[in-house]
């Protein structure tokens, strides 16, 4: 396959995978794919082979026949070229603004500040019980 | 070839082995580590890297079968209902451990006294306590006291992690239920403590902690034994331990990546290759004297295999719990189904771990292998809605019993890097487990429900999380019935020691590593006070 033939191929499995709905824009909308899948092989180079397999079958037989032809008879392409989507898609700024989800998040706290569950109260529902191991 | 000699070679720079060797070489002891794996760096972990979703699902993945790294060995998992997993390099599996921190509780030692089942430990619940003080403060555990679920023991050194609004509002729940929950216990530090920084929160704690945070042993021990003198060698995969005409350990020969063969000498081996590594070499590990692999005359060596099945239930809340916040690690703990209550048809129990699911890609349901009309498109968008950020997990131990048939072999087909045979595991979940794990689903549903879900999905077995190996080389008294003694010595080899997991007896319901490491410092200490007595080889 020349890179053209892999980009229309993953182009569309990929907007067959995300596509736009009332909420969600599709994956199209919101990342250059070329780039994402050169990316992802750049990261993962052991997915290239199952990927590029799966490819393989939406250049020859269409998009739809390939996700039906992969999921029964070639589950290492199918889940490879899922995961390429989602981590593409899930990446895209737009969309984590959308969800709210920018990744790993890192959030400050004060571990010195005595917990709510203490001053509520919470905890001593748990302690007035008494102890509940067993004596050995 | 090379050949160096010590006082003490350990095997596996992992928990046991990077406790084993800071407290050797602080008492003046020449300690070699054989370590068959590399040095891994804060900055190396994918953490909050863009593509951590990529790198956690292969180079940081806990399986060696799906990571299949030089420093791995693969592993037959065909008989298996539960896939043990590790990492094998400095730091052993706790590079990649959600550092849940508990203490095996005083029943844990005695099942068959209390349950009728399995055997007794040779040691106690107080035997270890001033062990478990000890390493709390090593390692730098984020908690509270006070917990009823436990006998009293001192404050921990650092305040409990933030339990987050998912803590909070599970909280409530068992409250309302009547049942127990308790801050979680990590072994994370909510404020700076020796060589580790505070806890960010991440959430990314099992594909290795980016912020040096979380205390893996190559932070804890690591640098101490090494500025004590200790000399660590890695990628060094040990292919034999060896023995002297008289039955005594000589050292070990291993290999390096160059696939060069050495020999270190040393009056004392200690094996801390994990529940499965020690008993692989020791299989490996045949000779004239000893035909059917090193320390084997019981022929339990393998056997008795216990790897912790854990079940999970999963609660889908209307609006944001904050599901992706760590400690992952966990928020909160619950121990009211933990002793055997004998009205439930099964005896033992677990305990329960509150914990986030993570981002996105961990909550689509077409990565999870949902078939295309269900797992993408229209569905896949609206799975991710309903449960991003609004979930959050029970993670329940369930306590297997040991069971001779459980167990790991040499495989005689599957080869490591360097050709040495690899491990099959044969392993099935027995019914008291089944039954167990049945009621612990059951009752961690309703407290979901209780809390305000709008959807719980349970897992009955997560397959691939059998990161607690157990049992393989199991202590006790009786020589015919076990591998080692109450202080980790061969019963066969008065100078080999096992100071890791393979030690236990039962399994108990808790994450095992404060276990581990308490028994492992209880032993060290001993050796050292006995080395003046120590047979070794001349
Ligand atoms: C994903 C995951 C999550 C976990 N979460 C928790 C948790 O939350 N709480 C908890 O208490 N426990 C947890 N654990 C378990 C914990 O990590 C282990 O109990 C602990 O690391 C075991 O210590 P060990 O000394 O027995 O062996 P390990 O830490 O596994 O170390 C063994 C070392 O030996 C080396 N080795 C093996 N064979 C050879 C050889 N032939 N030559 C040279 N070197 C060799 C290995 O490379 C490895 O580095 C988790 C484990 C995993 C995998
Ligand atoms: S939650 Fe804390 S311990 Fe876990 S990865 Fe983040 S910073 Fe590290």
């Amino acid at each position: 396959m020349t890179d053209a033939e892999i980009a229309v191929a993953f182009a569309a499995l990929a907007a067959r995978l995300i596509p736009a709905t009332d909420t969600m824009p599709g994956i199209g909308d919101v990342a250059d794919l070329e780039q994402g899948l050169a990316t992802v092989l750049n990261s993962r180079p052991d997915l290239r082979g199952d990927i590029m397999r799966g490819l393989g079958v939406a250049h020859r037989d269409g998009a739809d026949a390939a996700i039906a032809a992969l999921q029964a008879g070639d589950r290492e392409a199918w889940a490879a070229l899922g995961l390429a989507v989602a981590s593409i898609y899930y990446g895209a700024p737009r969309v984590q603004d959308i969800l709210g989800y920018r990744g790993p998040e890192r959030r400050t706290y004060d571990a010195d500040a005595t917990p709510n569950y203490v001053t509520n109260g919470m905890l001593d529902i748990v302690k007035q019980r008494g102890p509940i191991w067993r004596q050995a | 070839m090379t050949r160096q000699s010590c006082d003490v070679l350990i095997i596996g720079a992992g928990a046991s082995g990077a406790l084993a060797a800071r407290y050797f070489a602080g008492a003046g002891m020449s300690v070699t580590c054989l370590e068959q794996g590399d040095w891994v760096r804060p900055g190396d972990y994918p953490g909050a890297k863009p593509d951590w979703e990529l790198q956690r699902r292969q180079r940081w993945h806990f399986s060696p079968n799906v990571r299949q790294l030089e420093a791995d060995y693969p592993l037959e998992v065909s008989d298996a209902e539960v896939y043990p997993v590790m990492f094998n390099g400095v730091g052993g599996s706790t590079i990649v451990w959600g550092a849940q921190w508990h203490r095996m509780k005083p029943s844990d030692f005695r099942v068959r006294t209390l349950d009728g089942v399995a055997a007794d430990w040779p040691i106690d619940y107080e035997t270890l306590a001033p062990y478990y003080d000890r390493v709390d403060h090593d390692v730098g555990v984020s908690g509270l006291a006070g917990d009823p679920a436990y006998p009293e023991q001192p404050a921990y050194p650092l305040p409990p992690l933030p339990i987050g609004v998912a803590g909070m509002r599970m909280a409530r729940a068992m409250n309302q239920l009547g049942w127990h929950w308790w801050p979680g216990s990590n072994a994370i530090p909510s404020k700076a403590y020796g060589n580790l920084n505070p806890c960010a929160r991440l959430g990314t704690c099992v594909g290795g902690c980016s912020e040096g945070a979380k205390a893996s042993v190559d932070l804890v021990y690591w640098p101490a034994a090494l500025k004590d003198g200790a000399r660590l060698i890695t990628g060094a995969r040990v292919s034999e331990v060896l023995v002297s005409d008289n039955g005594l350990a000589t050292g070990a020969r291993y290999i390096d990546r160059g696939g060069e063969s050495h020999v270190v000498d040393a009056a004392i081996v200690v094996m801390c290759a994990n529940g499965i590594g020690t008993a692989r070499l020791l299989l490996q590990s045949t000779s004239k004297r000893f035909p059917d692999g090193l320390a084997n005359r019981s022929g339990l060596v393998g056997r008795g295999l216990m790897l912790h099945p854990l079940s999970a239930v999963i609660g889908v809340f209307p609006d944001s719990v904050e599901g992706w916040l760590g400690p992952a690690g966990h928020m909160i703990q619950s121990m009211e189904f933990y002793e055997t209550d004998a009205s439930r048809g099964h005896v033992r129990g677990g305990k329960w771990s509150l914990m986030p699911t993570g981002g996105p890609m961990g909550a689509h349901p077409g990565l999870a292998g949902a078939p295309f009309e269900a797992g993408w498109g229209a569905a896949g968008h609206a799975a991710v809605a309903a449960t991003l950020g609004k979930s959050v997990l029970w993670s329940i131990i369930n306590e297997d019993l040991p069971d001779d048939d459980n167990r790991i072999e040499l495989d005689g087909a599957l080869t490591d890097s360097d050709g040495l045979p690899s491990v099959k595991v044969t392993y099935r979940i027995g019914q008291n487990t089944h039954d167990q794990a049945a009621f612990q689903i059951a009752r961690a549903t309703e407290s979901m429900q209780a809390a305000g879900a709008v959807m719980t999905i349970p897992v009955p077995v997560i397959k691939e999380a059998g990161g607690h190996l157990l049992g393989t080389t199991r202590m006790g008294t009786d020589a015919g019935a076990s591998v080692v003694d109450s202080l980790g010595r061969s019963h066969d080899v008065p100078n080999l020691y096992v100071f890791d997991g393979g030690s236990f007896v039962t399994s108990s319901g808790v994450n095992p590593t404060a276990t581990i490491l308490a028994n492992a410092l209880r032993c060290t200490e001993a050796v050292i006070a006995a080395r003046r007595d120590q047979r070794v080889a001349a």
